[in-house]
């Protein structure tokens, strides 16, 4: 990653968490309230539905509430992290071009993908604190599980981010991102064992899941929130999300840098 | 302050700057001149440290913009083509997030980004969202940015291109006043007046390489005769008008009218009077930039 300095990367995650803190009501309802909704409609709603008909075995023996919360708080990740790291990096690139003038200072484009990348990881951070706290008021997860789904929702966050944020870096027309939400972020939101384990899909499909960076932060957020057991080691999903979201890093870096400096 | 030898930028197999060779010293008021296309942008962006050179050496401040970028950008100050300001923030909120990249402290950049709006005749305005500013006052203000971090020199990318004339003005009183501080400004423009006005000297650049340089006032006297009468026609410029050309030291015809280059347009326009061309009109004017640049490339610049 050329020219990444933390002194760069700081100054520039300070001056996006301002601009956070100035718009943080424009992002409120998405990043706190929307997810609470979910959690209470899907969780608890649907949960009594599904538990009426006594399958809770099949979900490793959690209530169906606390099942699907953790998948939907994984999720929320996901989403706060690809949704940060696309459409305001777009405009930022190419329409206020604002990440032009940033990097007509001291500051070289690598530091911008470290700053923004450190805020985001803020960012999901609050978030999941928020998320975990409605899981733990709920009687969801005790709270020693509560703490446990933070670190892991903070990586699958970047884990799927990342990947969004190098594509748009690349993309010159904004409608890409449209496309990889409507073709890549939705069915991964569903198919990842969100809502259901991904031992219900159809045996051709689950290779497909096990892809997903969503169900390898699924997997750890339901071990750090409900010790269920994980598919695969648990250090091999994390290696999974720490890797991709390198890569993300490094391809983003060099990307913007010829975007920015050409 | 900048020195370049063979430099050359290529975009793929396109091939922007052409191996150009110039000096810019300190305190002076350097222009790159030429049509859109002509490398000038390309070049800025190089001495900006925003751009690697493809070729070539080059040195800003002693030190290789390519690899020193940051150390570069440091000392200078940008003002690029587009305003690139944070629309959603104030005005004087943009100097400030901008001040902090170069890590100046919240002291300092309250009294700069005081004495910089005032300067800029922005300080009124220093609440207002940088979205309800004019033209004229968002390029003022991209010049206070620039200057948020004291650089030793200015670069400007067509600094007035799209201004109304009195914006224009101002923007070219504050950019005079910099230079007598010792600033030195380098700046690209396709304007003839602008680069007169401005500059100490300056380059001509034409599809990738430099035409001709010196200082405006000697590239007028070495490539054109002193005056110009320009003579436009009732029925269009004649498809023939080597009639013309025993009047005048050189002739030009363009699309829409005939220039007369001449050391004497008294004796000129007398001997024009004696002929029947069918003149709509004349207009004597001094020879400018824009001859010299029509005579060495042979087109128009804003063509």
């Amino acid at each position: 990653m050329n020219g990444m300095t933390l002194t760069g990367s700081w100054r520039f995650a300070r001056h996006e968490l301002l601009l956070w803190r100035r718009n943080w009501y424009g992002s409120a309802f998405s990043t706190f309230i929307a997810p609470v909704l979910y959690l209470i409609g899907i969780g608890v709603g649907i949960g009594q539905l599904v538990e009426s008909g006594g399958t809770s075995a099949a979900l490793g023996g959690v209530s169906y509430a606390a099942f699907a919360g953790t998948g939907v708080l994984a999720a929320s990740a996901m989403q706060t992290g690809v949704g940060d790291l696309s459409w305001p990096v777009m405009g930022a690139i190419s329409f206020t071009r604002t990440w032009v003038a940033s990097t007509s200072t001291p500051l070289t484009p690598a530091d911008l993908v470290g700053g923004k990348a450190l805020l985001v990881a803020v960012r999901l951070l609050v978030s999941s604190a928020v998320f975990a706290l409605s899981l733990l008021v709920l009687g969801l997860v005790d709270p020693l599980g509560a703490l446990g789904v933070i670190a892991p929702s903070v990586l699958v966050g970047l884990a799927c981010g990342t990947p969004m944020f190098a594509f748009t870096a690349r993309i010159k027309e904004p409608f890409g991102i449209g496309y990889v939400f409507r073709f890549l972020i939705v069915p991964m939101f569903i198919l990842s064992g969100t809502f259901f384990p991904i031992s219900e899909l159809p045996a051709l499909v689950q290779p497909v899941a096990a892809v997903s960076p969503l169900w390898h932060g699924v997997e750890l957020v339901r071990l750090g929130g409900l010790g269920l057991e994980t598919t695969w080691p648990p250090l091999a999903h994390a290696a999974v999300l720490v890797v991709i979201a390198i890569l993300g890093m490094v391809v983003t870096t060099r990307t913007l840098a010829k975007r920015l400096h050409p | 302050m900048v020195s370049a030898r063979g430099l050359t930028k290529r975009f793929g197999d396109e091939v922007a700057v052409d191996g150009i060779d110039f000096d810019i010293r300190r305190g002076e008021a350097f222009g790159f001149l030429g049509p859109n296309g002509a490398g000038k942008t390309s070049t800025m962006r190089m001495i900006a440290a925003m751009s690697p050179t493809s070729d070539g050496q080059l040195s800003v401040l002693g030190l290789d913009p390519t690899s020193d970028g940051p150390k570069v950008r440091q000392r200078i100050g940008i003002v690029p083509q587009e305003d690139n300001l944070d629309q959603e923030l104030s005005v004087a909120e943009n100097l400030l997030f901008y001040g902090r990249f170069f890590g100046l402290d919240a002291t300092t950049l309250a009294t700069r980004i005081t004495e910089l709006l005032r300067f800029v005749e922005l300080w009124e305005r220093r609440d207002s969202r940088v979205a309800t500013l004019s033209g004229g006052m968002k390029r003022r203000l991209v010049i206070a940015r620039a200057l948020i971090n004291e650089p030793e020199m200015i670069l400007l990318d067509e600094p007035t291109t799209g201004l109304d004339p009195q914006a224009r003005q101002l923007v070219w009183d504050r950019l005079y006043r910099l230079k007598q501080r010792g600033v030195s400004l380098v700046l690209t423009t396709h304007y003839m007046d602008e680069a007169e006005q401005l500059c100490d000297r300056l380059v001509v650049m034409d599809r990738g390489r430099i035409v001709t340089e010196g200082p405006p006032g000697d590239l007028i006297r070495t490539h054109v005769p002193a005056e110009v009468i320009e003579l436009r026609f009732h029925d269009g410029v004649p498809d023939d008008v080597s009639a013309l050309e025993g009047l005048a030291d050189r002739t030009e015809a363009l699309a829409d009218r005939v220039l007369l280059y001449t050391n004497d347009a008294a004796k000129t326009g007398e001997a024009l009077a004696g002929t029947d061309f069918g003149l709509a009109g004349t207009l004597t004017r001094r020879s400018t930039l824009e001859d010299v640049f029509l005579h060495l490339a042979g087109r128009a610049l804003n063509e």
